[in-house]
């Protein structure tokens, strides 16, 4: 049996009195597309920042390619490649600086960092531009770029965190393309996104996080028979689409009730 | 239709614009969590009231004392100098004052005209307005104490004179926002204010040298600046004074006549802000160049100079070299500190002369040479104890990466030895040219004293990095500091070693000579190494407890 590319246990991540993580125990195989969801300040930032070493937890145990995350701090972090919430790039570099930066610093030698960032700038139709620095490049570039960044190592996990937002159709399509080759080669990918057409996509494994706590986990398909099976689907928004519930469906019946949303009568000076 | 009964008029929108400033400043006091922060604020605060005060307290007393001698010809040296505080107040004021984007109140429903009125009302609420027309106020005063007739005639010239002013301030703050849009007009622009404050250090030795020439006629400077603003408004008063009622009205026409001039301007700039103007930086991409190219062009000498580091140290370096070389103000810090040694020299040897003169003891010259590297020497590392300053968002780089923060920290003091050993070659030169070679021991003495200072400021400035950090922009002059506590810790240990080194220097010097000097700063270079390894071993761990820290100083 392979080892899980991600386990969590008990996880959680206190800020003050607001517990943004509670008792997460998330299991993600290898080779998996995981698509990671939740609303508005349910905690998925939270939950990635501390997968990759950004936030440490308050409580709970992080397995990634079955090593300790805190006993073997480098050893993961040499293994996964990040697109952070705010890109992480050095905005005085250059596209091409920036990546050999970033090859260098995961321990690749020279030679190597330098081919595989004018491969990559090439992919990602950033090479046009070899003189301008990063912070000259538009948001779309930028997110290209970070994910460039993200892969030049070549990554046994890649951690996407709305990697489509900015980024125009052709490129996305690229993206996507190049992230579906990876995963059938072996790489994982936890991505976050909310837009929910493109995770259902791309996506095999989905897990829902709601107010901190992981609320769904597992394959489509399990999750539409947990939908149809509880009584949620008796709600108004349980509405079937042919014979399968959408992936905006089940999201929407698992946390949309619990939301805490005012029903659309009381706003009626709106309409 | 939306249901809004009726718009809001141009006095409610200026009232809330008003409150729109006052809670910006409010929360930005809120969000300072350390006392520190708040104190320097209210320093800083202090200090500039009282710095406004007393030069109205001059202007009133100058307009009073020029009015009284009937010397109404030199009044329009006051209106310079409210004239230009005005508009160049705004940037010594920089670090004090309000940072909101105006033009985001278009999303609004403002008209035209009520933007342009808005702007004005914004301009005129800023710090540095209120500190001239508080001027302005007391050159009134002054001269109404003096000569009570003449209040009306002054109090039209003034309010002229000041809304001028207003709208001159809000022309010039509109047309730099367009023009420092390109981050390279705005780094341009800084390193002119850097230029321009290096070469008022000099302004003595030119003066001494030219003065005589120079302001031999600086009395006649006026006419020549008659035609301008503050020279009409001077000459107004003067008119008045002098019962000249049409030239009073001409000259007042004139001033409101540049103020119409500069609101045509102002508006021509507000309007294309108003139909959406685009000040991003961004083009369109420009033609495909090879991807081989993208290796070639590779900054040969600087990766060069890191090739013989491991890995990750020597990218850390090299990427610090790279942004040493983008970023206008730490580029000016490679050139600033041999020039300001110069003046140093120069000021040092003239006292030293002027003392030999008078027949004092003469200042030791041997010191000179020490003190001077020195000088440079905590000039150039300074900066080490905000080293992740203009990293910004790239700090998640270091998180996610297999990196320790120990090889982090060393790639970045590496870059600064570098620096360092480049400045104090510059300068040591250009001192040897100036004030004569220094004895063989005196070099090994300062060189030994360069090596246990720059370790101390490095281990030091390692930890505040760590735990104080705050992020700093390219290119900008506005809320460029470090934190409070960095720069007390900074103060403190520049005091510190300075009376250490000199401390070494005197009692080595006399007692057993400048080699004693050269082998005890060699002992306090060796503990210092020592001390240096130890922390710097410490910042993995310590720069892992502080991720969060970092990310949200550094990010937001």
């Amino acid at each position: 049996m392979n080892t899980p590319a991600i386990v969590t246990e008990k996880l959680s991540r206190r800020f003050g009195d607001l517990v943004a993580v509670d008792q997460m125990d998330l299991a993600v195989e290898g080779g998996q597309f995981f698509g990671f969801l939740g609303p508005n300040g349910a905690g998925k930032s939270t939950t990635i920042k501390m997968l990759t070493g950004l936030l440490a937890p308050s409580s709970g145990r992080m397995r990634l390619l079955g090593l300790d995350f805190e006993r073997n701090l480098l050893d993961v972090k040499r293994q996964i490649g990040v697109v952070p919430e705010g890109l992480g790039l050095l905005e005085r570099l250059t596209g091409a600086e920036f990546l050999r930066f970033t090859a260098q610093m995961y321990g690749l030698d020279r030679r190597t960092a330098s081919q595989r960032a004018a491969e990559l700038l090439d992919f990602m139709q950033l090479a046009d531009r070899p003189k301008s620095v990063i912070a000259d490049y538009s948001h779309g570039m930028q997110k290209k770029l970070a994910l460039a960044a993200a892969v030049i190592h070549g990554p046994k996990i890649l951690f996407l965190d709305e990697p489509f937002e900015g980024v125009d159709a052709l490129a996305a399509g690229a993206l996507k393309a190049m992230l579906q080759r990876m995963t059938a080669r072996g790489v994982t990918i936890f991505l976050t996104s909310h837009v929910l057409e493109i995770v259902e996509r791309l996506c095999s494994h989905v897990a829902i996080i709601h107010k901190g706590r992981l609320v769904a986990q597992g394959s489509l398909e399990e999750l539409r028979a947990g939908v149809a099976a509880s009584s949620a689907l008796a709600g108004p928004h349980a509405r079937v689409d042919g014979d399968k519930l959408t992936l905006e469906q089940i999201f929407v019946s698992i946390v949309g009730e619990e939301g805490g949303r005012r029903p659309m009568e009381e706003l009626s000076w709106l309409m | 239709m939306a249901d809004v009964v009726r718009p809001p008029g141009l006095a409610s929108q200026v009232f809330l614009i008003a409150r729109l400033r006052w809670a910006i400043f409010r929360n930005r006091l809120r969000q300072r969590n350390a006392v520190l922060e708040l104190i320097g604020l209210i320093i800083s605060g202090g200090l500039s009231a009282a710095f406004i005060l007393g030069i109205g307290t001059g202007v009133a007393g100058g307009a009073y004392y020029l009015a009284a001698k009937s010397r109404f010809d030199l009044l329009a040296y006051l209106f310079w100098g409210i004239f230009l505080a005005w508009h160049l107040f705004p940037v010594m004021m920089s670090s004090f004052t309000i940072q909101f984007d105006f033009r985001s109140l278009l999303r609004f429903p403002l008209t035209l005209r009520a933007f342009y009125i808005l702007s004005l009302a914004y301009g005129l609420a800023d710090p540095a307005a209120l500190g001239s027309l508080l001027w302005c106020l007391c050159l009134l005063g002054g001269v109404a104490f003096a000569r009570p007739g003449l209040f009306p005639a002054a109090l039209l010239v003034v309010a002229v004179f000041a809304a001028m002013n207003v709208v001159l301030d809000r022309m010039i703050g509109a047309w730099l926002e367009r023009l420092l849009a390109r981050r390279r007009a705005r780094e341009a622009l800084v390193a002119l204010f850097i230029l321009m404050m290096v070469g008022l250090q000099f302004s003595g030795m030119i003066g001494e040298r030219f003065g005589p020439r120079l302001f031999s006629g600086r009395f006649n400077l006026l006419s020549y600046l008659r035609p301008l603003p503050p020279g009409l408004a001077g000459a107004g008063l003067e008119a008045a004074a002098g019962s000249d009622p049409a030239m009073l009205f001409s000259a007042t026409a004139g001033v409101a006549g540049y103020g119409v001039l500069f609101g045509y301007f102002l508006w021509r700039r507000l309007r294309a802000q108003y139909r959406g103007e685009d000040l991003s930086e961004s083009r369109a991409p420009s033609k495909p160049a090879p991807a081989a190219q993208q290796v070639a062009g590779e900054a040969a000498a600087i990766s060069a100079l890191a090739a013989w580091l491991p890995g990750p140290v020597a990218a850390m370096a090299g990427k610090e070299l790279h942004y040493l070389l983008r970023n206008t103000i730490t580029l000016m810090n490679l050139f600033v500190p041999p020039l300001i040694s110069v003046f140093l020299a120069y000021q040092v040897g003239h006292i030293s002369r002027l003392a030999a003169r008078s027949a004092h003891t003469a200042m030791p010259s041997e010191f000179l040479f020490p003190g001077l590297i020195g000088y440079i020497l905590l000039i150039v590392t300074a900066p080490a104890y905000n080293c992740f300053a203009y990293d910004g968002r790239g700090i998640q780089t270091y998180l996610v990466a297999p990196v320790r923060f120990s090889e982090i920290l060393l790639g970045k003091n590496l870059a600064t030895g570098l620096v360092l050993c480049f400045e104090a070659l510059v300068t040591g030169t250009l001192l040897s040219f100036l004030i004569g070679r220094p004895p063989f021991a005196m070099l090994m003495a300062t060189l030994g004293g360069v090596v246990f200072v720059a370790l101390m400021q490095l281990t030091v400035g390692n930890l505040t990095s760590l735990y104080y950090p705050r992020r700093l922009e390219f290119g900008q002059l506005r809320n460029q500091r470090a934190s409070g506590i960095t720069v007390l810790i900074l103060l403190g240990m520049q005091i510190g070693l300075i009376l250490v080194v000199s401390g070494v220097f005197l009692v080595t010097r006399w007692l057993a000579g400048l080699w004693a000097t050269f082998g005890l700063f060699l002992m306090l270079s060796v503990g210092a190494a020592a001390i240096y390894r130890a922390i710097l071993e410490k910042c993995s761990a310590i720069g892992l407890a502080q991720r969060e820290v970092l990310t949200e100083k550094l990010i937001r």
